[in-house]
């Protein structure tokens, strides 16, 4: 069913009391978030789900028109991220928050002992979980999500800069660890995007 | 507890859709209550269960079969490896075995490849070894059990020549029950890239199937050789295996996990621990499961499992078992040629059968004929033996030929020739099982194997399109045919042979299995051979259930043949050991309209056998007769059956006809079935010893007393040869021997046979039929002498009966009516009228008003109103006994010269002796025609007619019915028996008439010294020839 509303539409709807609209933004906004948190928290993709959707709900006043709703749903996803992260280190007996340093790999929220398949794009995905998640999320947010690095410094509130400098280092370590050339990362990464879609199920 | 869910992160891209897929449909019912599982084909995604070597798995519910599988989403339709996983996972599907891991159905939805297979609810080996190492008090034995079950697992796949190649505790689950699965199989082998541990990723570049089958596995468990990239073996399954069992005995790893490290120590020997508590025997086992060069290690897995078991058995019983190596040798011979056989399938086929039945099987079955106390056992053999042959050479011939149909000549397609296969492989199961009986069987197995030779399914279906496609062999159209449960043949095989017991424990493990993985097809073979089994060791309550679902299962699943056996067992259990005549009818109805015109004669053999049976336990003789003579017919026209079959058909024909009072015609297809049968199986068969019987009871009903005696005298003989004098078989022997004993008027001897009858039989349920018969027979051999002795016997033979048969069924209501005749013998007449009362009340609620077991309890009836004087009351039931049987037999039918003597002696007693004389008239005339020269039937008769023509004063021909009374009896028991004393006394009487004093006093006392001699000076029957011989004194 093709519904026309814009994503700010059905959320006011869902506001209003509209399950339908309510279970119709979720689909909509499954694949970016799907795509945002899988790699990072695995098994908690659900909750983070939910909790970044209800966000958007309470919050509603502070998106400020449907073009901008895209960057407000991963800025949420990306606070709710790191709160969950956070909750897991302190779980651990951490104390520091940074998460220039500590990798989804350090954190540990998921079984990397047992991989699957050697796919290329598992390894990369790999690769990815193994850099500090702002790297991480950097990356992903640019070469998955497509976003520039005006779009990634506003959502992820820094200057652009500090965008561009963090693409960069995220590229040297994924050559460093992928073995491939500058080049070659681009494409790398770009191909091992998580396929999200209802089709073929 | 349910396999621990494995990181998404680790998937393969492909697997995203359907994971984001399960969790997307989550959180819409979590937050909207929107639900709409995702499927796969048709199976409704539940939730993700964790990810194995080839993608995820996913609890799923299957709405067809309402039951919770697990489903494997296997590959990237992108990938190289398609169609060899595939066939991987066909392969898979036709393996069956308790600890593998039963895979239901392979097939590809929305390009994917899925597997859907048992879930199992339990935890990793990993996992329970961990609470194994913990416990304070390690158990050695618990251990070697669960690697049993794992090692079983294997060996099963190396014989259908799959190769896991990543054997670990990853890979291993343990059920709440304890039960073992062996998962992810053989899949390994179908990766494109070699297996990755840890973060230590090493591609191998290029991802050919040739290239990425040397190094697959996980590096703590793999085989030197597939460090070298050699392909991995059954040894390197063993080695995983014995590197498994390593990892759990001492709490260290065999070799390191990170894939460089192990490459480094690769082809450095693994030091075995010495630790305290691991017994010498297993360090030997594991050091030779490690050794480097795998034509060091066991020969194979089958071997390492003998030796594992070997481990869990005390020492003592280790001595005991070394005589069993040779059974384990052809054990492995079997899984060897098997595993050989599918590598080169049109080549092998001979291959296959070797040790089910080859040159060394036969030899050793010629060393058990040498070798067998019963003489008739070598002819058996001698028989049998070209029987098995012509089989095996059908086999082979239909095993190649469908080989090359789909490969060669590409006549009919891979999916028919897995059909053909599977029907093939039942056929194989059934040659092993039926091998190994004979092999191990005592004497009576040898003897009923012959005819389940005969029975052997037809090889000849198999290549039937029609007939295999309706065998279940396949669960749809997209999945492999599923293995044959070799369970379930042997137990019909075993059964066959005799033992039931075996039977039903082999029929019932299959059908537990087949029950926890919710296999339709699986549970109506398996219930089949279980209600079988069941109905044969008497447990007909069960049996009845247990044929019923199978019925029903295989309605649903479409299978013909099996709804057709299951009716037909339905039909003998219902109408012949539950009594439920109506029930039985339908159930024949059944079998009749579900046996279709193109379905095997051998069923329609069957099922005319079981309604023989039927009808005549419902009365219904005559139909009996009808059925028994079709199956004859069937036999002899359509499945031109061998001589020994034959005549055993012919035997039973004979039977019925005795039955429905065809005296002399059933006596003439008895001597003649017994004539074809020894000519077909020689003189020492225990086959024959059932003819002789068959002889008895022909000579009995025609009063052939000698006759009776030497055939029942060399039935025994026949069977004691071939069966020892203690075998149970021997007990319808000695009841005919006791018949025969009885009629001649020697009841001591008839006491001694069945005794001896009785002391064969145990207290089992299987026996209280019987033991109920012959402990009915003994009361009737006692009743001539000891009453109270006898009523005993009788009370006992119906509480046997009501055991064995239940409170309403026809045996029992027999048993209940001879009670209340003893009970009246015994003075007790109240009792005696309320007892057979209520016989005939439960008689007529259980088999209807037309049966002639109610001509009988009439009788009984009427018989003890008589002797308590109510002689109106006996007539009535006399005349409902006549008119009874002649509506179920017609006018002229041999009972019906019973009852008309019956009416005539009642008549007699109430001084109606002109009514009296037609009824005795028609007696004797019916008796003269249907028996011929049945001399005692006749002379009781004529006696009973000489009384009715006495009373009106025909003195003549009063006389002359008494002398042929007279004759008759001395013609059938010689001069000088006590019933010649009858017409002799009313002869005598009929002399005082005419005023004949000289020759009635000298009969009369003729009479008196016949009856003193017989049954001495005190015996009321003796006191009431004095009584009448008192006017001679005078």
């Amino acid at each position: 069913m093709v519904d026309a509303s814009t994503e700010l539409e059905l959320l006011e709807q869902w506001q209003a009391g509209s399950d339908r609209a309510g279970d119709l933004l979720l689909r909509r906004c499954f694949p970016i978030l799907y795509r945002f948190f899988i790699n990072k928290v695995g098994d908690s993709t659900d909750d983070l789900v939910q909790q970044t959707l209800i966000a958007c709900l309470r919050h509603r006043e502070k998106i400020l028109d449907s073009g901008a709703f895209r960057m407000y749903l991963l800025k949420i996803a990306r606070s709710r991220l790191y709160d969950h992260l956070r909750a897991l280190r302190r779980h651990a007996g951490h104390v520091d928050d940074d998460f220039e340093q500590v990798s989804v790999a350090a954190v540990g929220t998921s079984n990397t002992s047992r991989l699957g398949r050697a796919q290329r794009a598992v390894q990369v995905r790999e690769s990815l979980r193994r850099l500090p998640v702002d790297l991480q999320v950097v990356v992903e947010l640019h070469y998955w999500e497509e976003q520039s690095t005006a779009e990634i410094a506003e959502l992820l509130e820094l200057p652009q800069g500090t965008v561009k400098s963090r693409l960069r280092r995220a590229r040297e370590a994924l050559v460093a660890e992928l073995g491939e050339g500058e080049a070659a990362i681009e494409g790398l990464v770009g191909r091992s995007r998580p396929e999200v879609g209802e089709a073929g199920v | 507890m349910t396999r621990p869910v494995e990181s998404p992160a680790a998937l393969a891209p492909s697997s995203d859709v359907l994971d984001a897929s399960v969790r997307l449909a989550r959180l819409r019912q979590a937050m909207f209550a929107r639900v709409e599982a995702p499927r796969i084909a048709q199976y409704h995604v539940l939730r993700p269960l964790g990810g194995g070597g080839m993608g995820l798995v996913f609890a799923a519910w299957d709405p067809a079969l309402d039951r919770v599988i697990a489903i494997k989403v296997l590959r990237d339709p992108a990938s190289d490896a398609g169609e060899l996983l595939r066939r991987e996972a066909v392969a898979l599907a036709r393996l069956r075995h308790p600890n593998v891991v039963s895979v239901f159905e392979v097939g590809e939805h929305a390009g994917q490849v899925y597997l859907a297979m048992e879930l199992v609810d339990g935890e990793t080996l990993r996992a329970w070894v961990r609470r194994w190492r913990a416990r304070p008090r390690r158990d050695l034995g618990e251990l070697v059990r669960v690697f049993v079950q794992i090692a079983d697992g294997l060996a099963a796949a190396h014989a259908a020549g799959l190769v896991h190649r990543d054997v670990k505790p990853e890979n291993v689950m343990i059920d709440g029950d304890g039960r073992v699965r062996v998962m992810d199989f053989g899949l390994a082998r179908a990766q494109p890239r070699p297996r990755t541990d840890h973060d230590d990723a090493r591609p191998s570049g290029g991802g050919t199937t040739t290239q990425s089958q040397g190094l697959v596995g996980t590096p703590a468990y793999m085989a030197p050789e597939q460090f070298d990239g050699a392909p991995a073996g059954p040894a390197a399954d063993q080695f995983a295996f014995v590197a498994t069992l390593f990892e759990a005995l001492y709490g260290q790893r065999a070799r390191p996990e990170r894939m460089d490290a192990a490459a480094a120590v690769a082809l450095d020997p693994i030091a075995v621990p010495r630790e305290r508590g691991v017994p010498r025997r297993m360090q030997q086992l594991i050091r030779r499961g490690l050794a480097l060069a795998p034509e060091q290690r066991w020969p194979s897995m089958r071997a390492l499992v003998e030796e594992l078991r070997a481990l869990q058995r005390p020492a003592w019983q280790r001595w005991a078992l070394a005589g069993g190596t040779a059974v384990a040798t052809a054990g492995i011979a079997v899984g060897l040629a098997v595993a050989a056989g599918r590598d080169a399938m049109c080549t092998g086929s001979e291959a296959q059968l070797a040790g089910v039945w080859d040159a060394t099987r036969a030899q050793a079955l010629s060393q058990a004929a040498d070798g067998g106390a019963a003489s008739f056992v070598g002819e058996a053999l001698a028989r049998v033996v070209p029987r098995l042959d012509v089989y095996r050479d059908d086999w082979v011939a239909a095993h190649h030929d469908t080989c090359e149909a789909a490969q060669r000549r590409g006549d009919i397609t891979q999916a028919q020739m897995d059909l053909r296969m599977a029907c093939l492989d039942d056929r194989r199961h059934h040659l092993g099982a039926l091998v190994d009986v004979i092999a191990g069987g005592d004497a009576e197995a040898i003897a009923l194997a012959e005819q389940a030779v005969a029975e052997l399914p037809s090889i000849a279906s198999c290549s039937d399109a029609a007939y295999v496609a309706r065998q279940g062999y396949r669960a749809s159209e997209q999945a492999a045919a599923r293995p044959v449960d070799e369970r379930v043949v042997r137990a019909e095989v075993e059964r066959s042979a005799g033992a039931a017991e075996r039977a039903r424990a082999l029929a019932a493990a299959a059908r537990d299995d087949a029950l926890g993985q919710g296999d339709g097809v699986a549970i109506a073979r398996a219930s089949l051979a279980l209600g079988r089994a069941e109905a044969a060791l008497f447990a007909t309550r069960e049996a009845y259930a247990t044929l019923v679902e199978a019925y029903e299962r295989a309605r649903r699943e479409h299978l013909l043949e099996v709804a057709i056996e299951a009716a037909t067992e339905l039909v003998r259990v219902t109408g012949v050991d539950l009594s439920r005549a109506d029930e039985g009818s339908w159930w024949l109805r059944i079998a009749e309209l579900d046996g279709s015109d193109e379905a095997d004669p051998r069923l329609h053999v069957r099922r005319e056998l079981a309604a023989a049976a039927m009808l005549d336990a419902s009365g219904h003789s005559h139909d009996a007769l009808a059925r028994a003579q079709s199956a004859y017919a069937l036999l002899r026209d359509e499945l031109h059956a061998d001589g020994r079959e034959l005549a055993s058909a012919q035997l039973s024909v004979g039977q019925f006809q005795l039955l429905t009072g065809e005296i002399d015609r059933g006596a003439q297809t008895i001597a003649a079935g017994a004539e074809a049968l020894r000519a077909a199986v020689g003189d020492a068969h225990p086959d024959n010893a059932r003819a002789q019987r068959l002889l008895a009871h022909a000579a009995r009903l025609r009063g052939d007393v000698e006759g009776a005696n030497r055939h029942a005298e060399r039935a025994l003989a026949l069977a004691e040869a071939a069966l020892g004098s203690d075998h149970v078989a021997l007990t319808p022997m000695l009841e005919s021997l006791a018949l025969g004993r009885a009629l001649a008027g020697r009841d001591d001897e008839a006491v001694a046979a069945l005794d001896r009858a009785l002391a064969l039989t145990r207290p089992r349920p299987l026996h209280d039929g019987i033991r109920a018969r012959l402990i009915a027979r003994r009361s009737d051999a006692l009743a001539q002498r000891d009453l109270p002795q006898s009523l005993a016997a009788r009370e006992q033979a119906y509480a046997l009966a009501r055991k064995a048969y239940g409170e309403q069924h026809r045996i029992t209501v027999r048993y209940l009516a001879a009670l209340g005749e003893s009970l009246a013998a015994n003075g007790r007449t109240d009792e005696a009228i309320e007892t057979i009362s209520l016989a005939l009340v439960i008689g007529k609620t259980v088999l209807g008003d037309e049966h002639p077991e109610i001509a009988s309890i009439d009788n009984s009836l009427a018989l003890v109103y008589d002797r308590s004087g109510q002689h109106e009351r006996a007539l009535v039931h006399h005349r409902a006994q006549l008119e009874l049987l002649e509506r179920l037999h017609g006018p002229d039918a041999y009972p019906l010269a019973g009852a008309h003597n019956n009416v005539c002696t009642g008549l007699i007693r109430l001084e109606r002796a002109a009514e009296a004389i037609p009824h005795c008239r028609r007696a004797v005339a019916i008796a003269d025609a249907v028996t011929g020269e049945s001399p005692t039937l006749a002379a009781e008769l004529n006696n009973t007619l000489g009384g009715a023509l006495a009373l009106t004063g025909a003195l003549d021909e009063a006389e002359a019915a008494f002398i042929a009374s007279r004759e008759g009896w001395r013609a059938a028991l010689g001069p000088g028996s006590v019933e010649e004393s009858t017409p002799v006394l009313n002869l005598g009487e009929i002399a005082l008439r005419r005023g004949d004093r000289v020759a009635g006093c000298r009969l009369l006392r003729d009479a008196l010294r016949l009856r003193t001699a017989r049954l001495g000076a005190d015996h009321p029957s003796t006191e009431a020839v004095r009584l009448v011989l008192a006017p001679c004194d005078g």
